[in-house]
């Protein structure tokens, strides 16, 4: 049992939004690094994402994240 | 690809001059710092073991207490890592209660790139309840004369708040005095306190839950937000499937470990325990054997029972250390579970509703009247 997944597709297009427009952009930037095949379109359909084991996890218990 | 990582988080000393309420790590008389021979061991240990990239945590205690020239020297020392080995990055962040900045830290943070949390519980009213100096007086304007240097000098600045018990119908507020700063990110974190302490200024899950959820909404629907880590990880991992949080994340032990001034080195801040239960031994002794015992350390995630919600591949289980502290056992469910669960919902009801308000299609819940 587990949640269904949003679409980064529709993500794109309520970029307009300014914390969607953020998390889009930072999520661009997490699949260059991050998704199991290398990807340079914009249709994100049946992205592989290498995640749940990633090791660029961050601590919750401080936040001094050079943004 | 990232290279492999470690985050550590040093607990540069115990001594501090705050004596906040909720305070996770016990008052001290001991006056030693994290020993920089050790430090020199520990950084060059993790090059060695092949981590690409460290970051390290500077907490305390206060850890400013420690004095900008040991600072310099802990620099000069990570230089020394960075040229002997190839391709390692060292970064730092420290979290500091902003009491003691001065202009020369504002510098020596600009000039070596230091990521800088504030600790700030709000406005007076709420910072004063629970963050105040060992004698009880206010602390506030101490604080703030520090946060000014940071902003002065354009320094990014972050706020890190304990949503206590007493502060959860103050968050209206709290969010207004973030904006008046003009901060760039703030965070919320949880209070949760271990049960022999304080446990008055833990809100009940689903108090905690709702107040979040409200905080949320602040944010979520205001035209010019400040980042909130918190809520951005938990929007990516809606599209993601996972979550970048270590509390969200089954990296817990794998990419997380925290020393004491002693050496002792610990799978995480929330794990230092007296009892040795998680005791990897002491950086003195080499990291190999610091290693062999981080890698035997892992929490039974099968066995928490998250299968039957649908939120688990998002949260694991919630924190280790809040679940250890809350019962006295790491395979069970972190404190917050309902309140998390109640998040979850909503961020997710909310950035579903939004995102269908950008495009043709239109949502079978009612959620986006509420949005209107």
């Amino acid at each position: 049992m587990t949640v269904e997944t949003l679409s980064v597709n529709q993500l794109a297009q309520a970029k307009g939004h300014p914390i969607l427009g953020r998390v889009f952009r930072e999520i661009s930037q997490i699949a260059a690094m991050e998704l199991k095949e290398p990807w340079s379109g914009s249709d994100w359909s049946g992205m592989q994402w290498g995640g749940g084991d990633w090791a660029g996890a961050q601590w919750s218990g401080g936040d001094s994240s050079s943004w | 690809m990232h290279p492999k990582t470690m985050s550590v988080i040093i607990r540069t000393t115990e001594k501090c001059n705050f004596g906040c309420k909720y305070c996770y790590v016990k008052p001290s008389s001991d006056d030693r710092l994290f020993p920089l021979h050790l430090f020199e061991k520990l950084v060059e240990g993790l090059a060695e073991e092949g981590y690409g990239r460290v970051l390290l945590y500077w907490h305390g205690g206060e850890p400013l207490l420690a004095g900008l020239d040991y600072y310099r020297t802990a620099v000069q020392i990570e230089k020394g890592v960075v040229e002997k080995y190839d391709n390692v990055t060292i970064e730092n962040k420290i979290q500091t209660n902003g009491s003691l900045v001065t202009q020369e830290w504002v510098d020596f943070f600009g000039e070596n790139e230091f990521g800088v949390g504030l600790s700030l519980d709000g406005e007076q009213t709420m910072n004063d309840r629970n963050r105040v100096y060992r004698n009880g007086q206010s602390t506030f304007s101490d604080v703030m004369r520090g946060l000014a240097l940071m902003q002065e000098a354009g320094f990014k600045t972050n706020i890190l708040s304990v949503l206590t018990r007493n502060h959860i119908d103050r968050l209206d507020s709290h969010y207004a005095f973030v904006k008046d700063l003009k901060l760039k990110t703030f965070k919320v974190n949880p209070c949760v306190v271990n049960k022999c302490e304080n446990s008055e200024l833990q809100a009940h899950p689903q108090e905690w839950g709702q107040a979040m959820m409200h905080l949320f909404d602040l944010w979520f629907f205001d035209e010019n937000p400040p980042h909130n880590r918190e809520f951005e990880f938990l929007i990516q991992s809606l599209f993601m499937g996972w979550h970048m949080f270590c509390t969200n994340n089954k990296t817990c032990f794998k990419n997380f470990m925290s020393v004491v001034p002693s050496g002792e080195m610990f799978p995480c801040a929330k794990l230092i325990d007296d009892s040795g239960r998680f005791g990897l031994g002491n950086i003195a002794s080499g990291i190999s054997s610091v290693m062999h015992n981080h890698k035997k350390l892992s929490r039974n995630y099968d066995g928490l029972g998250c299968d039957k919600c649908k939120w688990e591949r998002l949260c694991y289980g919630g924190c280790t250390g809040y679940a250890y502290w809350a019962h006295g056992d790491i395979n069970t469910r972190d404190y917050l579970c309902e309140g998390y669960k109640m998040l979850f919902q909503h961020g997710y009801d909310r950035v579903r509703a939004q995102i269908w308000k950008g495009t043709a299609r239109r949502p079978k819940t009612t959620l986006q009247e509420a949005l209107q």
